[in-house]
């Protein structure tokens, strides 16, 4: 590899001289600039000329094209695909003027049969390129023992480069880079490489782990937190919380259209308070104070409502497995957190499939969609109990049944006096 | 000069053994150096390393730039006309990707730039690490414009022409400039968003010289590096800010470093800060 590199690297710049010395720039013009593109699939070389021509050779796939045109073909890996990307290579870190000497020169070795036609087509292009007047003096030629320490020193000086790139970055604090890139992760609308891409037999995929191991933290995380806002509900709220339930229990289909009607009105509710409020005069003082009171009542009732579904749900799964004992004392806040658990399996499935195309979006749909219905129900059941205050929709009163007959004292069968007085 | 030269010669050595997981594609540009107007330099590049560097004598400017294939779309152009160089490194997909660490990424950018030409260079970062280095250069006026970037900038020469003005546009950054007294910029407006910034007024200012410096910061720490020979005046807006003024007095609202009015060079500051914090660091 080194000694293929070496050869035609001693070849291209023992073949530089002459053409630095004669420049044919009274005869066409010279070229202004040259592109190098290169990629496991294709190696190309362009270069344009003063006045707008351009001449474009390119090795990809088994061809060799010029100017887009099949002109021949080579083998893939073989000699003439070798030499000519470290011809590239070479010509990358060139002048304009040096890769156009540096072409004219260009001769791989060991190339033959279609190689060899292909690179008289390219040769015959080559040597028609002009470098401008004003040629540099041309590098001395390197020795041949000189060319392995060369590339050595280039490479050295390449990973020199790297590390002081490197080394800037760590100067930087830790602290602030990490949260530069969770700023990245999280809200960056940044287009950056995939999350993790793994390719085999170039297939590419993309691993789900990370995504669902993320999606179940997330759930858990959510769960936790409603759970905290639950046990804190049920301490301060615990009556309107249980108005609420009750209601979505006893007026289910009515608590959802509730919600499903309410929904679009928000904001005309809104718009209409801020109006009033504004034509009061005095009112729009207050109007600051009445959207964030608009904010928290809106979030309040879809909350509340959200987990008086909850405990609804929690409560009868509980009185499936307990009885009617399983919803007393400490008991009610269980319930919400079973219940919050039972709602929020239904985000699961969509957690764990979400990466399996079409099924994956189906399954996260549904659990929008249910989502929805749920909080929808919850929010109709707090308009409808006016946030647990009105119990009109809940269980109607009932008075305790009475005992069963049997804890009672039997009152003595009557007797008749006779009998009475018998038995004395 | 020749770092970037090299490390462009070895990416493209490089390529085809670079199909390792990902699959990186490079691209060197040349083009000789053929005119003496100025020219308009934009580079817009999305993610990975950047760096910027003077070029050579002869070359207009050279573009090395190693991207990924499938998921990137470069575009370099030039305009000889009006001498306009245009470099975009976009995404090919329209959705958002996340970036799982930038250091997992080979993209890169290099780009050398004639110091013979004026120059006026409008650069635009999202998530990048680059290092700039203006010193040398005919800088006629800059812009840079970061996302969330890790940015140095240097002049560790002098510029080589005035420069009206300098513009920065930090969004949640860590960004420093150094030797801004090489810059012979009379105006550095910056605009922070989030992250630490520091600025370097070190260098060889020219005798009488002036700079009026406007910054408009959000949350974020602001570092002013200064001389002790330069006098500063700092006037500062800030809502729950910190200051760390040593060797300042307060005249009305104003700052002023000890012997402003006598000092040969003037720096002009004014803050604009948000909750966090100002802080003055003499160089002695």
């Amino acid at each position: 590899m080194w000694f293929a590199k070496a050869t035609a690297l001693t070849g291209l710049a023992l073949g530089m001289s002459a053409a630095f010395a004669t420049p044919a720039a009274g005869q066409a013009a010279p070229v202004v600039s040259y592109t190098v593109r290169s990629s496991a699939r294709e190696a190309g070389l362009g270069f344009q000329i003063e006045g707008g021509a351009t001449l474009q050779i390119t090795l990809r796939g088994g061809e060799v094209l010029i100017d887009g045109a099949r002109v021949g073909a080579y083998q893939p890996g073989g000699a003439l695909e070798n030499q000519w990307r470290q011809f590239l290579a070479w010509a990358g870190s060139a002048g304009a003027d040096e890769a156009v000497a540096a072409a004219h020169e260009w001769k791989p070795q060991g190339v033959a049969g279609e190689e060899a036609q292909a690179f008289e087509m390219i040769r015959a292009r080559l040597t028609k390129l002009v470098p401008s007047a004003a040629v540099p003096a041309p590098p001395q030629p390197p020795a041949d023992a000189d060319i392995e320490a060369q590339i050595a020193a280039a490479a050295e000086a390449a990973d020199a480069a790297r590390a002081a790139t490197e080394h800037l970055g760590r100067d930087i604090r830790e602290s602030v880079r990490q949260s530069i890139r969770e700023s990245v992760r999280d809200r960056a609308r940044v287009r950056v490489e995939p999350e993790i891409w793994q390719e085999a037999d170039g297939a590419r995929f993309t691993s789900p782990v990370g995504a669902v191991f993320g999606g179940l933290l997330g759930l858990l995380g959510t769960f936790v937190a409603l759970t905290a806002i639950a046990f804190g509900v049920s301490f301060f709220a615990g009556r309107q919380l249980d108005v609420m339930a009750d209601t979505v229990s006893t007026s289910l289909a009515r608590s959802f259209f509730v919600g499903l009607l309410a929904q679009p009105l928000i904001l005309p509710a809104f718009g209409a308070m801020l109006a009033g409020l504004t034509l009061t005069v005095i009112g729009i003082l207050v109007i600051p104070v009445a959207v964030v009171a608009f904010a928290v009542a809106l979030l309040a009732a879809t909350m509340g409502g959200y987990l008086a579904v909850a405990r609804v749900a929690g409560s009868v799964w509980m009185k499936k497995r307990q009885g009617d004992h399983g919803v007393e004392g400490f008991g009610i806040l269980r319930s919400v957190a079973y219940g919050l658990a039972i709602l929020l399996a239904v985000w699961v499935p969509a957690v764990l499939l979400g990466w399996v195309p079409v099924a994956g979006s189906m399954l996260t749909w549904a659990a929008v969609v249910f989502t929805w219905m749920l909080m929808t129900t919850g929010f109709g059941a707090a308009l409808l109990t006016r946030g647990g205050v009105r119990s009109t929709f809940g269980r109607r009163f009932q008075p305790q049944a009475l005992p069963p007959a049997s804890l009672f004292e039997n009152p003595a069968p009557e007797i008749s006096t006779g009998e009475w007085l018998g038995r004395k | 000069m020749r770092l970037p030269l090299g490390l462009a010669a070895l990416a493209v050595l490089a390529a085809p053994c670079a199909a390792h997981g990902q699959s990186y594609r490079t691209l060197v540009e040349s083009r000789r150096l053929d005119r003496k107007e100025a020219i308009h330099v934009s580079v817009n590049f999305a993610v990975g390393r950047f760096r910027l560097v003077p070029g050579g004598k002869t070359e207009l400017y050279r573009v090395g730039l190693t991207y990924l294939d499938e998921q990137f779309e470069p575009d370099v152009s030039y305009e000889p006309q009006d001498g306009t160089l245009r470099i975009d490194l976009d995404s090919r997909h329209e959705r958002d990707m996340h970036v799982k660490d930038l250091d997992d990424t080979r993209q890169r950018l290099d780009l050398a730039l004639s110091p013979e030409v004026p120059l006026h260079l409008d650069l635009s970062f999202g998530a990048v690490q680059a290092e700039v280095e203006l010193g040398g250069l005919t800088l006629q006026s800059a812009s840079v414009e970061t996302g969330a970037s890790e940015t140095i900038v240097r002049f560790s020469e002098p510029n080589r022409a005035a420069c009206d003005d300098l513009t920065l546009q930090v969004g949640v950054t860590e960004f420093e400039m150094i030797g801004l007294g090489n810059s012979r910029c009379r105006t550095l407006d910056l605009k922070g968003g989030v992250g630490e910034i520091t600025l370097d007024f070190s260098g060889n200012w020219a005798p009488g010289a002036e700079m009026r410096v406007s910054a408009d910061v959000g949350l974020g720490d602001v570092h002013l590096r200064v001389p002790e020979s330069v006098g500063v005046r700092l006037n500062v807006d800030r809502f729950l800010v910190s200051l760390q003024l040593d060797g300042f007095t307060k005249r009305g609202s104003t700052w002023y470093s000890a012997g402003y009015d006598r000092a040969p060079v003037k720096v002009m500051v004014d803050v604009n800060a948000a909750f966090g914090s100002i802080e003055v660091d003499w160089i002695r």
